[in-house]
C-alpha cells in the first residue's frame, strides 16, 4: 500500500546506486581511449581548417611545426591588423565610454550590462597595455599555439569532468557513454570553427581583442552547450523515472 | 614583472584550489541527497503535547503583503491557546500600522509591537521582541511569506529534540513563473534547499537557519547575547553562534513556505549585496572561533568554515580572472590551471548562485520539475550578475571593517497582491 502512494517531493529519493555510478568508469575509459587516439587527427583538422580559412579570406598565414606530447599541432603565424598609438587610445577611450554608459544606463537588464562592461574592460585594458608596453605577451604564432594546446587539453580532460557529472544521475550505461562522448564530439567542431573565427577576427581588428576572445569566448563558453546537452539527457532520465512510479522511494 | 607573474600564477592555482574544494563539496552533497539514506525531520512525530510558540513577523512598510501573511497564520491549525503572533511594525510610514492594529483588535492572540524609535531593521526588531515573547519557541516569517496550515506544527516539532537550538523550513518562490529572474531564483532555491540543506542535515553538518520559515529557542538566543541590531545577516550570526555553543539546526524539507522572490534585477542585486555584506561580516567575526570550536566535530568545523567563506568565493573568483587576464597580457598564461579554472568555475559557480548545475539538476529531478531541467543552461546568464552583487557586498563588508562603519538595514522591496485580488 505504501508504495502506491506517491511521496511528497520532500520525501522523494531516487534509486541512484554506487554500482550504477561505477558504470561511468568504463564509459569514461572508452571515450578517453578514443580521444587519445583521435586527438592528433582532430588537432590536425583544426590547424588545417584555420589555414584554409585564412587562405580563403586572404590572410597571409605560415604554419610551423610544434610537437606537444605525442601530437603535431601545426600552429601558424598570421598577419594581424596593426594598431597605431592613436587607434589604441581611441579603442581604450571607446571602451571606457561603453563602461560608463552601461554603468549608468539602467534600462538594459543587469546581466547584459555586466557582460558588455566586462568585455569592454578587457578590450580597453589590452589596448592600454599595448599602448604602454608596445605589444601583448602573445604574438600570432604564440596565440595560435595557445589555442591549439588549449583545445587538445580540453578534449583530453573534458571527459573526466563530464564523467563526474554523469556519475551522480540515474543514467543507463549507454546514456553515460553517449553523454560523455557527445560533449567531446561537439567540442571538436566548436573548437575548430572558433579558432578559424578568432584568426579571421584578429587579422581584421588587431591584438587588442585577443585576451577577450580567449578568456571570455574560449574554454569558459564551452560550458553552455555542455550544460545544454546535460539538461537534455536529464530530461530523458526524468521521463523514465516519471513513467515508473516504483522508482521513487520513501526516505 | 617576473615577480608579479610568479605571484599571479600561484594565485591562479590557489583560486583553482578554492573552486575545486567547493565544487567537490557540492558534488558530495548531491551524491548524499541522491544516493544515501535520508534523515527525516521530526514532523511525523505524533504528539498532542505541543509547546507554546511565538510567531514573529517583522514588517516595514508592508501594506501590500501584511494581510496575506496574517490571514495565513490565523488560518493555521496550531492550537489557538498555544501560540501568539507578534507583528513588529518597524518604523512603517504606510498603512501597515493601521492594518496591524485592526488585526490586533479582532484577534486577541495578535499582539503587535510598534517600533518608532531606535534602530531599524530585522535584527533590531527581533532583539526588541525577545524579552516580550510569551513562549520559549520563536518562529520567524518575513511579511511576504505565506505559511501553509500545518507549517507551524511541522516546524515546532523539531524542538522536541533537546539538542536542537533552531529549525529551518524550505523556501519556495510562489512567483516563479513571473519572469526570467524569478524562474532562475526558483531553481537556485530548489538546489539550495532540496539538496544542499537536506544533505547537510543528513550528514550532521551545519544546515543554515535562514532567518525566515524557521525558528529558535528564545532562551538560547538570549543566552547567546540576542541579536546585533547592526548585523545584516542575523540568520548566519545565529546559526554560527548556535553551532559554536553545541546546538544543532534541524532542517525540515517538508515544511515548505512560499515567498515572493524579487522580480526586478536591481532589487535582487541589492538583496544579494546585503546578504553578502552581512555574511562576510560574520566571516570576520566567527572564523577563528569556528576553526577552534571544541563543541564541533572536525567535519562540522570544516563545513562551518566553508559556509562562512561562501560569500567571499565570487570575489576570489573575479580576482582569479583578473590574474588570468594579467598573465595573458604578459604572455605567460598557463594552460593547465586555466583549464582547471574554467572547469571548476563551470562546476561550481557559473550555473547557479552557490549551487552548481548538478545540484540544481538533482533538486529539480527530485521535485519532479522535468521541464525546468531544460532551463539549466540559462543559469549562465546570471553568473556575472550574482558574482558582481556578492563581490560588491564583500567589498562593503571590507569597507565596514576598515572604517569601523555600521551597516544600515535595506529592506527587500515587495510588490505583493492587493487584498481581494489573490
Amino acid at each position: 500500500m505504501r508504495s502506491a502512494i506517491a511521496p511528497h517531493r520532500s520525501y522523494r529519493t531516487i534509486s541512484v546506486k554506487a554500482s550504477g555510478a561505477f558504470l561511468t568508469i568504463p564509459a569514461l575509459v572508452i571515450v578517453e581511449i578514443i580521444a587519445v587516439f583521435s586527438v592528433p587527427v582532430m588537432a590536425r583538422a583544426m590547424a588545417q581548417f584555420a589555414i584554409y580559412s585564412a587562405h580563403v579570406e586572404g590572410v597571409v598565414a605560415r604554419p610551423f611545426d610544434d610537437r606537444f606530447g605525442w601530437i603535431d599541432l601545426r600552429p601558424m603565424t598570421f598577419e594581424m591588423h596593426h594598431d597605431d598609438w592613436i587607434s589604441l587610445l581611441v579603442t581604450a577611450l571607446v571602451c571606457a565610454v561603453i563602461v560608463a554608459v552601461f554603468s549608468f544606463w539602467q534600462e538594459p537588464p543587469m546581466p547584459l550590462r555586466f557582460y558588455i562592461n566586462l568585455n569592454a574592460m578587457l578590450v580597453g585594458s589590452a589596448a592600454l597595455y599595448i599602448f604602454f608596453a608596445g605589444h601583448l605577451g602573445y604574438d600570432s604564432a604564440a596565440f595560435s599555439q595557445l589555442m591549439l594546446r588549449t583545445a587538445v587539453l580540453t578534449w583530453l580532460t573534458l571527459p573526466i569532468v563530464i564523467a563526474l557529472f554523469a556519475a551522480l544521475f540515474p543514467f543507463s550505461w549507454w546514456e553515460r557513454l553517449l553523454f560523455i562522448g557527445i560533449t567531446v564530439a561537439y567540442d571538436t567542431p566548436l573548437s575548430i570553427v572558433r579558432y578559424a573565427a578568432f584568426v579571421s577576427i584578429l587579422a581584421r581588428t588587431g591584438p587588442a581583442l585577443m585576451p577577450d576572445l580567449y578568456l571570455l569566448f574560449g574554454p569558459l563558453l564551452d560550458a553552455v552547450p555542455i550544460i545544454t546537452i546535460f539538461s537534455v539527457f536529464l530530461v530523458q532520465a526524468a521521463r523514465r523515472i516519471d513513467r515508473n512510479a516504483g522508482v521513487w522511494e520513501w526516505m | 614583472m617576473d615577480v608579479v607573474i610568479a605571484i599571479a600564477r600561484v594565485y591562479v592555482w590557489i583560486v583553482v584550489g578554492v573552486m575545486a574544494i567547493y565544487a567537490l563539496r557540492h558534488w558530495g552533497f548531491t551524491w548524499n541527497r541522491l544516493a544515501m539514506r535520508q534523515r527525516p525531520y521530526y514532523q511525523d512525530l505524533i504528539d498532542e503535547d505541543l509547546p507554546g510558540v511565538t510567531i514573529v513577523v517583522p514588517m516595514h512598510d508592508e501594506q501590500t503583503v501584511v494581510h496575506a501573511v496574517l490571514d495565513a497564520l490565523i488560518a493555521c491549525d496550531y492550537p489557538r491557546d498555544r501560540f501568539e503572533i507578534i507583528p513588529i511594525d518597524d518604523h512603517s510610514s504606510d498603512d501597515t500600522t493601521t492594518i496591524v492594529g485592526a488585526y490586533s483588535a479582532a484577534y486577541p492572540f495578535i499582539k503587535p509591537v510598534y517600533a518608532v524609535g531606535g534602530d531599524r531593521g530585522k535584527p533590531a526588531a527581533l532583539d526588541r521582541v525577545l524579552p516580550l515573547a510569551a513562549h520559549d519557541i520563536i518562529l520567524v516569517f518575513d511579511a511576504d511569506y505565506r505559511p501553509g496550515k500545518g507549517l507551524i506544527r511541522e516546524l515546532v516539532m523539531g524542538f522536541v529534540d533537546p539538542e536542537v537550538g533552531a529549525v529551518m523550513g524550505r523556501v519556495v518562490p510562489r512567483n516563479a513563473n513571473e519572469n526570467f529572474l524569478t524562474r532562475m531564483q526558483a531553481m537556485e532555491r530548489s538546489g539550495g534547499y532540496q539538496v544542499d540543506q537536506q544533505a547537510r542535515y543528513n550528514m550532521n553538518l551545519i544546515p543554515q537557519y535562514g532567518g525566515t520559515v524557521g525558528g529558535f529557542r528564545r532562551n538560547v538566543a538570549m543566552e547567546l547575547g540576542g541579536f546585533d541590531p547592526h548585523a545584516l545577516a542575523e540568520d548566519t550570526d545565529l546559526t554560527i553562534r548556535l553551532a559554536l555553543a553545541g546546538w544543532r539546526v534541524g532542517y525540515a524539507n517538508r515544511a515548505e513556505c512560499y515567498e515572493e522572490a524579487p522580480a526586478q534585477w536591481a532589487v535582487r542585486f541589492r538583496q544579494l549585496r546585503r546578504w553578502s555584506r552581512g555574511h562576510n561580516r560574520a566571516l570576520g567575526t566567527y572564523l577563528f572561533a569556528m576553526m577552534r570550536a571544541e563543541a564541533l566535530t572536525w567535519q562540522q568545523r570544516v563545513d562551518g568554515v566553508l559556509l562562512l567563506f561562501v560569500y567571499l568565493v565570487p570575489a576570489v573568483l573575479f580576482t582569479g580572472f583578473a590574474a588570468n587576464a594579467l598573465l595573458f597580457f604578459a604572455g605567460a598564461i598557463p594552460v593547465v590551471p586555466l583549464l582547471f579554472f574554467s572547469f571548476f568555475v563551470v562546476s561550481y559557480s557559473a550555473f547557479g548562485n552557490f549551487g552548481p548545475a548538478f545540484e540544481i539538476a538533482a533538486a529539480e529531478l527530485l521535485d519532479g520539475a522535468r521541464e525546468r531541467l531544460l532551463l539549466l543552461p540559462y543559469l549562465f546568464a546570471l553568473f556575472l550578475f550574482n558574482g558582481w552583487a556578492v563581490s560588491a557586498g564583500a567589498m562593503d563588508a571590507f569597507g565596514d571593517f576598515l572604517k569601523g562603519r555600521r551597516a544600515k538595514w535595506d529592506r527587500t522591496q515587495k510588490i505583493g497582491t492587493p487584498r481581494g485580488v489573490a
